[in-house]
């Protein structure tokens, strides 16, 4: 009767390890996703394009900061990232500082987005600062293009690559679509309806690019109508590199060592534990 | 009855070690192929990723060893409906380089990714990416026999239909690699997790 009196706080202890090492077992989990993060907060990113007839070489100042210098007309930057949230954007003549700006504008982007940014206009009707949201995703396999029509004075613009139209009576200050095509050569030609003006421009066309065409210039006069394209890579979407954890496993060999390690053991240690205690209570 | 309590100590201690290894960096284990890789026994390079001038070339291995990553590295494109292509020779333990952006070491940003999981759930090559925290570091191996090293400055979970693609793919403001693998709950729906983890590192100069 002593024994056994001893023997149950024993047992219990037992039964209490065997669920402690269960719970171990199952609470360590690698196999868990983790929980989320709070994301980091992306930039946006903003390409400037010089297309003012009547601005002259410039400074281009961000927030009071010089952001840009020398900036010429028909220039297009790359896409700079900047902290999202609203922005003073100056532009001004070069060496004459941001209190001398021709242009100030305040523009608001958003994170993770890009824009191109345009200074346009001719002294008579205004000088200012427009915006195009872009989107340069890739098209797989194909070449994507927008059509910025910013050239004063000339009504709406057509465009036609290798003779056919592509993008019809695009009005001023608009950007078009994103239009895709096979990739290869293209001469593209902008036909201004009330001038009856053309200019052409050849270009090479890449698969998974995205081809940005600008009409800039003026139609009668100088700096004379002219189109600049700019070409940059699209971005692919995020991958699946996930897998079904509902699909029949790997063979054996196979199963990942931290995921069924813990329950092997726990296992083994059940088996031990119980093979013990018949043992001990048969020798009783 | 004491010799039995001792026995369960010792599983117990060895279970506790073994919880233990699996949340540190220096001498975790790590599946490869089924086998146990002790990745404590690498050497990992310490050469200045600047040693030599030029160009970077194509990346052909991976190494974090905060996590016991050691991969071979696979060029990559687009799949036809314009995602990031995942690696295909050994799709859950090589990483993919996305050869249409800028290699490792260039401007701009370069990008790898690589599978969490096996199909059944078993760990993939970036198992356990979500663990790196800013500091810690990534290095590439390229075919000029050069390192090229990151440093980890953020980790963020997107879903991926509203990720910042022009951050991850074309941020061109510094030297970056980007590491990708997915996050969160499958979606059995849409065959797919539910987000994606992107791994923001930086070229140490």
């Amino acid at each position: 009767m002593r024994n056994c009196m001893r023997c149950r706080p024993k047992m219990g202890s037992l039964l209490q390890l065997f669920a402690i090492l269960c719970l171990i077992s199952l609470v360590w989990a690698p196999g868990l996703r983790a929980t989320p993060k709070a994301a980091a907060s992306p930039s946006a990113f903003v390409r400037i394009m010089h297309a003012s007839p009547d601005i002259g070489v410039a400074d281009v100042f961000l927030d009071g900061q010089r952001a840009l210098s020398n900036f010429q007309f028909g220039t297009v930057t790359d896409y700079l990232a900047i902290p999202p949230g609203p922005h003073k954007v100056q532009v001004a003549l070069i060496g004459k500082g941001p209190d001398a700006a021709v242009i100030t504008q305040t523009l608001s982007v958003e994170p993770g987005f890009a824009y191109t940014v345009a200074a346009i206009g001719v002294q008579a009707t205004g000088l200012s600062l427009v915006v195009f949201k872009e989107d340069n995703s890739l098209a797989a396999g194909k070449a994507k293009l927008r059509f910025y029509h910013l050239s004063p004075e000339g009504g709406p613009a057509t465009l036609t690559a290798n003779g056919a139209p592509l993008i019809k009576n695009l009005q001023y200050l608009q950007a078009s679509d994103y239009t895709l095509l096979a990739p290869g050569r293209y001469t593209f030609d902008v036909d201004l309806a009330q001038q009856h003006i053309s200019q052409q421009t050849t270009l090479e066309v890449a698969a998974n690019q995205i081809t940005s065409i600008f009409s800039i210039g003026l139609p009668l006069g100088t700096p004379k109508l002219e189109l600049v394209a700019r070409q940059v890579a699209g971005t692919p979407g995020l991958p699946d590199t996930g897998s079904d954890p509902g699909t029949s496993a790997n063979p054996p060999a196979q199963v990942g060592v931290p995921v069924a390690l813990p329950l092997v053991l726990t296992l083994l240690l059940l088996l031990i534990g119980g093979s013990t205690t018949l043992l001990l209570r048969s020798r009783r | 009855m004491q010799l039995l309590l001792r026995a369960c100590s010792l599983l117990l201690a060895v279970l506790l070690l073994l919880n233990s290894c699996g949340s540190t960096g220096a001498a975790t284990t790590h599946v490869r192929d089924g086998q146990p890789l002790l990745m404590g026994e690498a050497r990992f390079p310490d050469r200045s990723p600047r040693s030599t001038s030029g160009q970077p070339g194509v990346p052909t291995r991976l190494r974090i060893p905060a996590i016991g990553v050691d991969a071979i590295v696979e060029a990559v494109g687009v799949t036809a409906s314009g995602e990031l292509e995942v690696p295909v020779r050994q799709p859950w333990d090589d990483v993919g380089w996305y050869r249409l952006g800028p290699r490792p070491g260039e401007r701009g940003s370069a990008v790898i990714d690589g599978h969490l999981d096996r199909p059944g759930g078993a760990p993939a090559v970036f198992w356990r990416l979500r663990e790196l925290k800013p500091g810690a570091v990534v290095q590439v191996l390229d075919t000029q026999g050069e390192w090229w090293s990151f440093r980890v400055h953020a980790l963020a979970y997107y879903p991926p239909a509203q990720a910042p693609l022009q951050q991850i793919f074309a941020d061109t403001s510094g030297h970056y690699l980007n590491l990708i693998t997915c996050a969160g709950d499958w979606i059995a729906s849409e065959h797919q997790t539910q987000l994606r983890l992107v791994v923001y590192t930086t070229l140490i100069t």
